[in-house]
């Protein structure tokens, strides 16, 4: 998703707009892989990141004549999956409160091993340091990191100001830094 | 890095480089790797619902056609003996999520075992719940009203403890949770012996608190988010578990109802009193001997006490 510019998501969001089909596979095709991740990072479930997928997308072309080209795309895609992600945790879960506060105590997904610092190694540690920021933190880190969204796209996602998008990336880069440091320091240092 | 001029105007003490190599070494670590990959066959029947529903004057489709694995039409037939499946399997649910409760009775202390090999004490009148299909869960759940001192088991998945007004996450160490809901010094007091603990009052999930082996934190009963409590001393917080009696700065009221719970009798004392902070130290032989103790060290005022029926009186001359 990251390759995949701007412009491009601006002249789908037209397409969109217009009715045209072939825009709306276009986005499918480019961003189901993307978002099917991000969704599995809310449901932990294959099926359930399905059925997401199928909603936000079927959604979508519902609301097509209403898109704002101005408004990025992509932005509104991850909102969507994020929204109806946690909606489908609330109805899972029946205590609709929950869902969120659940994400909060996510597992490490792997514990750090103490020994060797090949790359393997040094990925686990900062998988396990990632997962150690607090839950939007974290959520914020990964979209700007890996899914490769904009401060002001993630700020419009997660429904934050851009400031605080900005904070918690610094913060998290700092959380990183400071393990990396205590880890290797001649990782950090010049 | 993207937006990176954003960031420095924000903060402008920070050097670029410092943020560059945690971004740069934090590549190959993406979490969202741990997602399965998609199944093409999936995938590609999801786009032919999608171009379905989204042809030209086509009829809507019934939602997620392709998608679901059987069709309910062919249960029909079998409607009844499903029927009764069901309630069947509906009976096994309703014991199967029926919680497991343990207490510890007044005047006794309870050792819990939990399927996943994590051990728990329990100090009088305490209790905990958890579900009877604990280990199934991705995330092991335990209630607990009172005082336990908890040895988590490492088994790679969280382990949250849930207070009335605060959660607290752990993944494998031990630690103490206090959290009387009508205490005279009310909350949920964590103090941690090894490991690593995540404590958040419940209201404020996302104002976690880290704490580390010797470190303390209360969620106060007013459900705001955690403080430090630096200055307790961890030995204080496990001293029922040695049978020591150990209060810092704490109202006389906490410590009685503490007596009260551990030898299952009735101490009244008025509000006064119960109010009055103070520090004690003590090994506990009997619930008398506390009383007395107690009494004996308090200089402010001069306390005296008489036995009664099922406990002790506490009044000042």
């Amino acid at each position: 998703m990251k390759t995949i510019n701007d412009e491009q998501f601006t002249a789908w969001s037209r397409g969109l707009r217009d009715s045209d089909r072939q825009a709306y596979t276009r986005v499918f095709e480019a961003t189901y892989d993307a978002l099917y991740r991000y969704a599995w990072y809310f449901t932990h479930d294959e099926e359930t990141t399905y059925d997401v997928l199928q909603d936000v997308f079927l959604k979508l072309w519902q609301v097509r004549e209403r898109i704002d080209p101005a408004r990025s795309l992509k932005a509104l895609l991850y909102q969507m999956v994020r929204n109806t992600a946690l909606n489908h945790i609330r109805h899972a879960r029946r205590h609709a409160a929950d869902a969120l506060d659940e994400m909060v105590i996510e597992p490490a997904s792997s514990s750090p091993s103490e020994s060797s610092f090949d790359v393997q190694a040094l990925d686990d540690h900062i998988r396990g340091w990632i997962d150690e920021l607090p839950t939007r933190r974290r959520e914020a880190f990964l979209l700007s990191r890996y899914q490769g969204l904009s401060h002001a796209e993630i700020a419009d996602v997660m429904n934050l100001a851009p400031k605080t998008v900005n904070n918690h990336i610094v913060l998290a880069l700092q959380h990183l830094r400071t393990r990396l440091l205590a880890h290797q320091p001649d990782l950090v240092t010049p | 890095m993207p937006d990176l001029e954003t960031w420095l105007a924000e903060h402008p003490d920070l050097d670029p480089g410092d943020l560059a190599a945690p971004w740069r070494l934090a590549e190959g670590a993406n979490p969202l790797d741990a997602a399965p990959a998609p199944d093409p066959a999936r995938i590609q029947a999801l786009r032919t619902v999608l171009l379905q529903s989204t042809a030209n004057g086509a009829p809507q489709p019934s939602r997620r056609a392709a998608l679901r694995r059987a069709p309910f039409a062919a249960l029909r037939p079998w409607m009844a003996a499903a029927a009764c499946l069901v309630l069947l399997v509906a009976a096994g649910l309703f014991f199967w999520n029926t919680p497991v409760t343990v207490h510890a009775p007044y005047g006794e202390t309870a050792r819990v075992a939990l399927p996943d090999g994590s051990q728990i004490q329990l100090n009088s009148g305490s209790t905990l719940t958890y579900a009877r299909r604990f280990t199934d869960a991705a995330t092991r759940r335990v209630q607990l009203q009172g005082e336990a001192f908890f040895d988590v088991a490492k088994t790679g998945g969280p382990f949250v403890i849930e207070t009335f007004n605060a959660r607290i996450a752990v993944l494998g160490t031990s630690f103490n949770v206090r959290a009387w809901p009508n205490d005279g010094n009310a909350g949920t007091l964590v103090a941690v012996q090894t490991g690593l603990v995540e404590v958040a009052a419940k209201g404020h999930p996302h104002e976690a608190l880290r704490l580390e082996p010797g470190e303390a934190a209360r969620v106060a009963a007013t459900f705001d988010a955690p403080t430090p409590e630096a200055n307790l001393d961890p030995a204080a917080a496990t001293a029922w578990r040695e049978d020591r009696f150990v209060f810092v700065n704490q109202p006389l009221g906490v410590m009685f109802d503490e007596i009260e719970r551990r030898f299952g009798i009735e101490i009244k004392a008025p509000e006064k009193i119960r109010q009055y902070p103070h520090n004690i130290g003590t090994k506990v032989t009997s619930a008398e001997k506390l009383v007395s103790d107690l009494c004996g060290s308090v200089t402010a005022f001069k306390l005296r006490y008489r036995a009664m029926a099922n406990g002790f009186e506490v009044f000042e001359q």
